[in-house]
């Protein structure tokens, strides 16, 4: 091999690596700005338009004026705080059990608490009528005439929604607890009881104030439990529907919006904040704490676990019951003419669902990889307006994102308004909506790949292209899976974002699922929400699947060709 | 000369992390730079690699501007300390690497890989991912992969550090004399005295972003130009002006210096056996396995001397100390 083919002493190139950094970051700043600061900005300035050329702030005084607006968020921050505390100390009950103690069918019980992941919110409102309903089991068995509709049909359902997510928190944060400071607790004498409330309690408490954060932010900006079971109760994301969709009052239905961010943004900001302090009170030397035979107080909390995620089953698996008998509580014959699903949309909002998440996964996954790329490996100030675009969105409610949107696109003067009322402006909106996570675990993923491996490649010559496509790709490919999978997830069981832009042309799943609740179909509604859990379970499996032979043969290839 | 940094700066913040460097680099020369953690030798290594762009100063090779020039496009070669091979690829496809960016054709990686292997003492082993490697392995590979594309200049940043101390000896050995072999000039950075002496033709001594000496091992040992070589390559024995009139009269009266004396060059003795000597009192002795160390306390001022290992010297007993060769060290400034 001669000196020059080898590249030792090469002509100076065009730097063709700065070129591709320059076009990839024009475009996901175009993006950005196009998809995420102009609607935002649309309903800050919505928010100050009376549209009578009034005063700037009559919007404002009209809405804090009105003692309905009062009574929505005295509404919001009962059912939120309520929500809060119960799905956290169950969640820890949860977690820490499960963590702590040798017992049986964890596997099972975990399975069971996920499973309202991967369906809309408003399922386990329809579970809850079911039971509890007017027409509910409960009432009906027992011939009572309990009213579930209100603060309490949509605290168990909340709470039971937000469950999973709280309990996915609490279980990493004590997956990563130090064992050290506990033996030495009891090396000390402490006993069970002290060592929990002087050790495992204070080592959680970021976790705790993290999960706290999260529940409540789920169930202030949460819709759909709400409109199924909140009856006349009226809360913040509901009011902002009523005022826009029902009265066409769009500068109020903006000023609810930017108050709802508010605690929004305020978890946002102290969750970051607090991730940052975990990360860092994490050691390499830690020990990992190891599960324990239950004594006799474990026992009780493992009782309360099964009886946590009976009641989760109950919800959950009445509602695949009750799609599948003719009349819910009167006739439990067996029937699938509930999945007819004869009415307007019926199949065609499964089929646009799954259109929407199908390019949301492809298309989010693709962005949100893209900018983290940017952020990690481009040494550009540039970058700091990328990430705090890319991270906006998560502290924005989705109802709030559906009417930015309807505020930013559907108006003639915006050169992208050709896209309002295409399913094109669902997907773009879905985008945003769940872009921060998708980012944030992509930056994760990247810090994970040492960045020698990027220096390494440089030095033997090769271009940032050629070093993704050969090595950073095959090492992320799983993480940007894992992140597809979300979007497509989070797309599939949306609801307060897209109810905004949903068309009769364009309707969506949940959307339907609503709409067939409101018009008294319950069944129905069952139904298509069933189809809905299938779908993504279906589309889970089969990514699952499809991965691992992409593994095995990308296995196979490198072997033969090595 | 092959290649000549001049005027090398870079800080990060307020720290100054490379001051004013210059350095040349000739060509088959294996020069090492030695230096304590946090002194600039790693953020020298990494602006001369192009991975890193300096704040002032200029990198020529053979004449050729390199200070703006990316890191791909210098052909040089890299090993890191953590090894950094590819974990999705095999060892022959790390090895092949730099020849597929080059777009070479298939059959001639192929040939160059096994090559290669061979060399490095690992034949047969091309099919194996890195995980499936020693660290010593996996070090093998990544400097056949950094040699693979005949690179102009081999830079190793602590390429040996990470090794355990067999396989960090035998290595230094294998290195050194692929480099020889190869005459491919090679820049390493390591904080391991030992290891700098064993392996380089010349020594670069760096302290706080700054050159502090430049030479051959032997001259770094024997006319250290500073009190900080003196002390970090190879170990010394600081003397208070008193004690060095007494040993080492001829070079004592220097004014404002420092003086120091390495522990092979004084001799011990029993106190009845010699006269005009100073008189001291054992304080510590330790067993090296070649020689035994022995701590010398003299008008409360502790000397480290070496003996043989079979010496009699037990802590408590009295003893003369005497600088035979007269091989005192005397620096002019007050640094250490």
């Amino acid at each position: 091999m001669n000196v020059a083919e080898a590249g030792g002493v090469m002509p100076a190139r065009l730097d063709t690596d700065r070129l591709v950094f320059a076009a990839l970051a024009t475009l996901v700043l175009g993006l950005l700005l196009v998809f995420v600061a102009q609607p935002l900005l649309v309903v800050f300035g919505k928010s100050f338009d009376a549209g009578t050329g009034g005063p700037a702030l009559a919007n404002f005084s009209a809405a804090f004026g009105a003692p309905r607006f009062w009574i929505a968020v005295r509404n919001s921050l009962a059912v939120s705080v309520t929500v809060t505390v119960l799905s956290v100390v169950a969640g820890y009950l949860f977690a820490f059990t499960l963590a702590r103690f040798q017992v049986p069918f964890k596997g099972l019980l975990r399975t069971i608490i996920a499973m309202p992941i991967v369906a809309p919110s408003l399922v386990l409102g329809l579970g809850i009528i079911f039971l509890l309903g007017r027409n509910g089991v409960v009432n009906r068995v027992f011939g009572l005439d309990l009213s579930i509709y209100g603060f309490w049909g949509i605290v168990v359902a909340d709470a039971l929604y937000c469950l999973p997510q709280v309990v996915l928190v609490l279980t990493a944060t004590l997956a990563q607890m130090d064992a050290r400071p506990y033996e030495a607790a009891t090396v000390l004498g402490a006993g069970g009881w002290k060592a929990f409330t002087s050790v495992t309690l204070p080592a959680s408490r970021f976790g705790l104030i993290s999960a706290a954060l999260l529940a409540f932010t789920i169930t202030i900006t949460d819709f759909g439990t709400a409109m199924v079971v909140g009856g006349d109760y009226a809360v913040l994301a509901t009011e902002i529907y009523k005022q826009v969709s029902g009265q066409m009052n769009f500068g109020l239905g903006a000023v609810i919006a930017i108050v709802l961010m508010v605690p929004a943004a305020i978890a946002f900001a102290v969750g970051r904040h607090l991730s940052g302090r975990q990360v860092a009170a994490v050691t390499d030397r830690a020990v990992r704490l190891a599960p324990v035979t239950p004594g006799r107080a474990g026992w009780v909390l493992y009782a309360l676990v099964v009886l946590l995620a009976a009641a989760m089953l109950a919800v959950t698996a009445t509602v695949l019951v009750g799609s599948f008998v003719k009349l819910w509580p009167y006739n439990f014959t067996p029937t699938l003419r509930h999945y007819a699903l004869d009415i307007p949309g019926g199949f065609d909002s499964l089929g646009n669902s799954a259109k929407v998440a199908l390019a949301t996964s492809i298309l989010g996954t693709t962005v949100a990889l893209t900018a983290a790329l940017l952020g990690e490996k481009w040494k550009h100030p540039v970058n700091r307006a990328i990430h705090a675009l890319a991270l906006m969105p998560a502290a924005v409610p989705g109802m709030v994102l559906g009417l930015a949107y309807v505020f930013a696109f559907n108006n003639p003067a915006n050169p992208f308004g050709f896209l309002y009322g295409t399913l094109a402006i669902i997907v773009a909106c879905n985008i945003c909506h769940y872009h921060a996570q998708g980012y944030l675990t992509a930056v994760t993923a990247l810090r994970q790949v040492s960045g020698t491996f990027d220096e390494a490649s440089a030095t033997l010559g090769a271009s940032f292209l050629q070093t993704l496509r050969w090595v950073l790709w095959p090492i992320l490919w799983p993480a940007a899976a894992s992140i597809a999978a979300f979007f497509f997830m989070r797309s599939m069981v949306t609801l307060s974002a897209v109810i905004f832009l949903v068309t009769p042309a364009t309707t969506l799943a949940p959307v339907a699922v609503l709409q067939l609740e409101d018009a008294g179909n319950t069944s129905q509604a069952a139904a298509l929400s069933v189809c809905i859990i299938a779908s993504v379970l279906a589309a889970l499996g089969l990514s699952r699947a499809l991965l691992n032979r992409v593994e095995r043969h990308l296995r196979r290839a490198q072997r033969e060709s090595g | 000369m092959f290649l000549a940094l001049k005027g090398i700066r870079k800080s990060y913040g307020d720290s100054v992390a490379v001051d004013d460097v210059d350095l040349d680099v000739n060509e088959g020369e294996f020069v090492c730079i030695l230096g304590p953690s946090g002194c600039g030798k790693t953020t020298l290594l990494r602006i001369l690699a192009g991975l890193v762009l300096p704040d002032a100063g200029t990198i020529l090779q053979d004449g050729r501007d390199l200070t703006r020039v990316p890191a791909r496009h210098r052909g040089f070669g890299i090993v890191f300390q953590s090894y950094s091979l590819f974990p999705n690829l095999t060892a022959a496809q790390n090895i092949g690497y730099g020849m597929r960016v080059r777009r070479m054709a298939p059959a001639r990686i192929r040939t160059r890989v096994e090559e290669l292997l061979a060399l490095i003492g690992l034949p047969g082993s091309g099919g194996k991912h890195p995980d499936e490697l020693s660290g010593g392995e996996q070090q093998r590979v990544a400097l056949a992969r950094a040699i693979a594309v005949d690179p102009t200049l081999l830079l190793l940043d602590e390429p040996l550090s990470a090794l355990d101390a067999q396989v960090r000896i035998a290595l230094r050995h294998e290195v050194r004399a692929l480099q020889q072999r190869l005459r491919i000039p090679t820049l390493m950075v390591t904080h391991d005295q030992d290891e700098a002496m064993e392996m380089a033709d010349r020594i670069v001594c760096m302290n706080r972003g700054r050159i502090e000496q430049v030479g051959t091992p032997r001259q770094l040992y024997d006319t250290p130009a500073t009190p900080f070589v003196a002390g970090f390559v190879g170990s010394i024995n600081f003397l208070s002006r008193a004690l060095a009139q007494r040993l080492a009269p001829d070079i004592a009266n220097r004014p404002g210096a420092r003086f120091a004396v390495r522990p092979e060059a004084l001799r011990l003795a029993h106190p009845e056996d010699r006269a005009g000597v100073i008189a001291g009192t054992v304080t510590a002795q330790c067993f090296l396995g070649g020689v035994l160390r022995v701590t010398v306390t003299v008008h409360d001022e502790a000397l480290v001397a070496v003996a043989p290992p079979d010496s009699p010297w037990l802590a408590g007993m009295p003893v003369s100390v005497s600088l035979p060769g007269g091989s005192a060290l005397a620096f002019d400034d007050e640094r250490r």
